[in-house]
Formats: C-alpha cells, sequence, structure tokens
C-alpha cells in the first residue's frame, strides 16, 4: 500500500476537483473523502492494539486484515451512516466510499513481486488480479507528485472561491 | 433514513450501529481464522524491492503469518531485507503525519451535535481550517471580531 500521505492527498485532489462541479461538496465533505481514503488503513490498528492480545484476551481467533478487504472497509464506512444526521447521512457515505475507493484504485497499482494484487474482494472472493504495478509503497515520488498536485488545485479552488462564490463579506461573523 | 431526529431514530440509530459493529467483529474473527484466502497474497513477497519473482513465494511470509500478523505486506512490516530502515521510518512518518493532518481536519469541520447524539458539520471550520474565501481580508479591512 502506498503511505497514507498519498492516499489522503489523492482523496483530496478527487473530492476538491469534484467539487468544483457539484456544489454540495463542501470542505467538511472533502475531509470525509480523505477520511475514507485512511479507513482500510486501519489494520494499522495492529500497532496499538495487536490481534495477538485480543486473541488472548478473548480466546478467539481475530486479524484486523479484513479491514483492508472491501468486506471490511464497507463495513467500517457504512459505520458512519448512523453516526450523522440523516441530513447528511448519504453524501457522507458516498465521499467516504469515494475516498476508500480510491485507496483501493492506488494500492492496486503497487509494484508486487507475483504481479498479483491482494485479495481485495474478500470475503467475497479471494481473486487476486493481475496487475503490473508500477511504483512501490516505500518510493518517495507518489506523495511528491500527488502532493504537487494537491498544491495546483488547492491553488485553484482558492482562486475560484475568493473570485466565484461569494462576494467578498465586509463584517466576520 | 430521513426521519426526524428524535428518540425513535437515535433508537434505530443504535441499532444499526450495533448491528454493523457486531458484523465487522465477525469479519474479524472469521479473519483470523483465515477463512477463504485472506492472506493469499500476504503469502507472496509483496512489496519486493527486486524483480518479478526474485524471492521465492511464501519464503518471509509464511513466519509472519504464523504470528498472526495482520498483513505482511503492510507497510508498516515492510519486507524484511528489502528495504532500508529509513524507507520504513519514512512511511511510518509520513504516514503518521498523513493521519494527523486528517484527525485535525475531522474536528475542524466537524462536530457532535449532543441534541441528537450526531455528527454535523460546522457552519464554520476552526480557524486555522478555513476556507479561503471565509477568512479572506479585503485590503484595507481589519477582520473584526470573531466573536466567542
Amino acid at each position: 500500500m502506498a503511505d497514507l500521505l498519498t492516499h489522503v492527498l489523492v482523496a483530496y485532489v478527487l473530492a476538491t476537483v469534484l467539487s468544483w462541479r457539484y456544489d454540495w461538496i463542501t470542505p467538511p465533505l472533502v475531509t470525509v473523502a480523505m477520511v475514507g481514503a485512511a479507513v482500510p488503513d486501519l489494520t494499522r490498528v495492529e500497532l496499538l492494539v495487536p490481534a495477538g492480545t485480543i486473541e488472548a484476551v478473548l480466546g478467539v481467533p481475530f486479524s484486523w486484515s479484513p479491514i483492508h478487504r472491501v468486506g471490511g472497509t464497507a463495513l467500517v464506512v457504512l459505520l458512519a451512516g448512523p453516526l450523522v444526521s440523516a441530513e447528511h447521512r448519504r453524501r457522507v457515505l458516498v465521499l467516504l466510499e469515494l475516498g476508500a475507493i480510491s485507496h483501493y484504485a492506488l494500492d492496486a497499482m503497487i509494484y508486487t513481486g507475483s504481479g498479483l494484487t491482494w485479495p481485495m474482494l474478500w470475503p467475497l472472493t479471494d481473486y487476486r488480479f493481475e496487475v503490473s504495478g508500477f511504483y512501490r509503497s516505500s518510493d518517495r515520488w507518489p506523495a511528491l507528485v500527488s502532493g504537487l498536485v494537491a498544491l495546483v488545485v488547492w491553488m485553484a479552488s482558492r482562486r475560484r472561491s475568493t473570485s466565484e462564490r461569494d462576494p467578498p463579506v465586509p463584517e466576520r461573523r | 433514513m430521513t426521519d426526524p431526529s428524535g428518540t425513535s431514530s437515535l433508537v434505530r440509530r443504535s441499532m444499526a450501529f450495533g448491528v454493523l459493529v457486531t458484523g465487522l467483529v465477525g469479519l474479524l474473527v472469521l479473519g483470523g481464522t483465515d477463512w477463504s484466502g485472506l492472506y493469499a497474497v500476504e503469502s507472496v513477497p509483496n512489496e519486493p524491492g527486486g524483480e518479478r519473482g526474485e524471492t521465492s513465494e511464501g519464503s518471509t511470509t509464511t513466519a509472519l503469518e504464523q504470528l498472526g500478523v495482520a498483513g505482511v505486506s503492510d507497510v508498516l512490516r515492510g519486507d524484511p531485507g528489502n528495504r532500508e530502515p529509513w524507507e520504513v521510518q519514512y512511511m511510518y512518518g509520513v504516514s503518521l503525519g498523513a493521519a494527523v493532518w486528517v484527525a485535525l481536519r475531522l474536528l475542524a469541520h466537524w462536530r457532535i451535535d449532543f441534541r441528537t447524539l450526531a455528527l454535523e458539520p460546522r457552519e464554520r471550520p476552526l480557524p486555522l481550517f478555513e476556507r479561503t474565501r471565509e477568512s479572506r481580508i479585503d485590503p484595507g479591512t481589519e477582520p473584526s471580531d470573531d466573536g466567542p
């Protein structure tokens, strides 16, 4: 998997560019897309709470890895549904999905020794796609490139919002 | 889903949350049993530094799998022997930075509505994360008091 920074930057770029087309994608929803991009990497909870510890305490087999598969990611994303008000629920879920899908797309392009992706569709199937990736997760350039693109998008967004969306507000609340 | 916020809505949301958490825990337990090839990819040397097929399949990962490692190919596990220590540190570092960034943005853009016990977008983000247009100051115009 790519580093989390790259994932988050890509989600930022995607959501921000989409917000130019869809007015309802507000900055809080751009943030939601960024959260969505981080969801599959919640497997990192392993560092804080190792699965082995949970197994020892609960006495059942346990693994955090399903969170990095569509089944687990989908459930974590859906968990946001009951957490937000009905008014925002659908949009939040859409943006979370967008972020999560971008995560999978990015990870699928990682160079692997086997030329196969991880079984991302688990538990539906353990099928692995044949992909000849073109970057390693420890490469620095993906974060650099996505960072530069994000910077350009941020500046473009700034221009748009200052020039188009609303006139200068004389009084700040 | 468009039920107005109220007790019944809260009960339904709590139930939905409970069902989803139960499902997720079930899936994580299922994962612990390595049901139906959860680790298939991890038994392959992922993230290699070398050419395809350079490392033999499963060699580095089987032992890790036995340790119950969540995702042997994971960034933080690295692939022993394939990454320089500083590369791993780099990944830790930027990933942690990204996590903090997202957490701060989330805090700045969302709040808990204690009336409905639901997350709501803030009408105005916290100061550091204000949109440019909101924080834009016209030349010669001093920002007025930000208020309470």
